[in-house]
């Protein structure tokens, strides 16, 4: 069965081009970072923290008008690790690969802009065996952004985001075997920091 | 640049694999299956057992044994597993359930049977020349029994279900499970 998460994110990506395609300016920027990724849960055994983990990816800022020049819609496509730790009888980490595709409304304010939006993210691998089976395969993430120095080549990025939906979907099963209900638990909460490098910024010829 | 560090990700994640599917609530015990991935695991005292296919027996090595004993209609399930570096195994004696062939366990789906201590007990088989403790007094539930005939003649089916049982003064067994195929092979009656 295909990944859903992958197929919105391929229509998604379409949609865009077309917009791309029909508009006067776009800007092609690479990013890395780090991501401190936070998890929210109520089941899981033992003490839980979060990892700090990576991103990399690239971003396309589109100006779809051209009388609003402060406006765009940044999209692209990134790989983001996401993790936690579990301390039980030893540390137990479980982490997840993402790929992502960001749909923000980007606004820019003299040398900062702001982000807002969503972020598609689909679940390619995971630390433990099975986890492609044992977690959703995609999840959508609100998400707000700030870039500062976004008139030189390279300026600096901080991003929060939110998991809208829980990652497990799994059963509640009691010390003496009992099946309770449905369990559905694990969102994840990151803080990312990284460096935003420019490499294309020009309008788009038809 | 990018490729390698997403290479090395991806590899990372694939290297960093345990043997089995851990729980997802908690990672010292198998997650709970439904497939006949052929694993058990539980808590026996709040550490971790888990099944390890090198269970020993009269016929060999084995991932479960199913033996029925006819003169007393008595049915062994004996999972064999590690328990802190040690071989341990977690046997059910259950009795009077006419189990008498692997077709007949498609009477357990869906059924808890108590494990009184007496007609039906928990077993700890820690093996090393120990008398097997027994008595256990719990439950084991057969969430879903499939029975499947097989193209070569050949009858097998997948087994899971949960466990937990007390040994007084001993152990106590928790958050039991098990995923088993077994086939006509793995059913002995003596």
């Amino acid at each position: 069965m295909e990944n859903e998460g992958l197929t919105t994110m391929r229509n998604t990506l379409s949609i865009l081009f077309v917009i791309w395609f029909h508009t006067g300016m776009t800007q092609v920027s690479i990013y890395a970072g780090f991501n401190a990724s936070g998890i929210q849960e109520k089941h899981l055994v033992g003490e839980t923290s979060g990892s700090l983990m990576q991103q990399i990816g690239f971003s396309i800022d589109i100006s779809p008008f051209n009388h609003v020049p402060h406006l765009a819609v940044q999209t692209g496509g990134g790989v983001t690790s996401m993790g936690y730790k579990q301390e039980i009888d030893q540390t137990y980490q479980v982490e997840f690969l993402f790929l992502t595709l960001p749909i923000l409304a980007n606004y820019q304010s003299n040398k900062i802009s702001f982000q807002g939006g969503l972020r598609l993210e689909g679940l390619v691998a995971t630390s433990v065996n099975d986890g492609l089976e044992t977690y959703r395969d995609s999840n959508l993430s609100i998400m707000l952004g700030l870039e500062v120095f976004t008139k030189s080549r390279i300026s600096p990025y901080i991003r929060a985001s939110h998991q809208l939906f829980y990652m497990l979907n799994y059963f509640e099963i009691d010390a003496r075997g009992n099946f309770q209900s449905e369990l559905r638990d694990i969102k994840f909460q990151c803080l990312t920091m990284g460096i935003k490098v420019r490499i294309y910024n020009k309008p788009i010829s038809l | 640049m990018k490729l390698k560090t997403v290479i090395y990700l991806v590899c990372s994640f694939l290297l960093s694999c345990q043997e089995y599917v851990q729980d997802p609530i908690d990672p010292r015990i198998p997650k709970y299956t439904e497939s006949g991935r052929d694993v058990a695991g539980a808590l026996i005292n709040g550490n971790p057992w888990i099944s390890d296919g090198t269970g020993f027996n009269l016929y060999g090595q084995e991932d479960i044994d199913l033996v029925y004993y006819a003169p007393q209609d008595s049915l062994i399930i004996r999972m064999s597993g590690r328990f802190d570096d040690h071989h341990l195994n977690v046997i059910i004696n259950l009795n009077k359930l006419l189990i008498e062939s692997l077709i007949d366990f498609r009477n357990l789906q869906g059924q808890t049977i108590t494990l009184d201590g007496i007609s039906h007990q928990g077993v700890i088989d820690m093996l090393h020349f120990v008398e097997p403790l027994g008595g256990g007094l719990g439950q084991v539930y057969f969430r879903k029994v499939t029975f499947k005939e097989h193209t070569a003649g050949a009858n097998w089916l997948v087994m899971s279900g949960t466990f937990s049982f007390t040994i007084p003064g001993s152990y106590d067994v928790t958050h039991g499970r098990f995923d088993y195929s077994v086939s006509d092979n793995d059913f002995k009656s003596l």
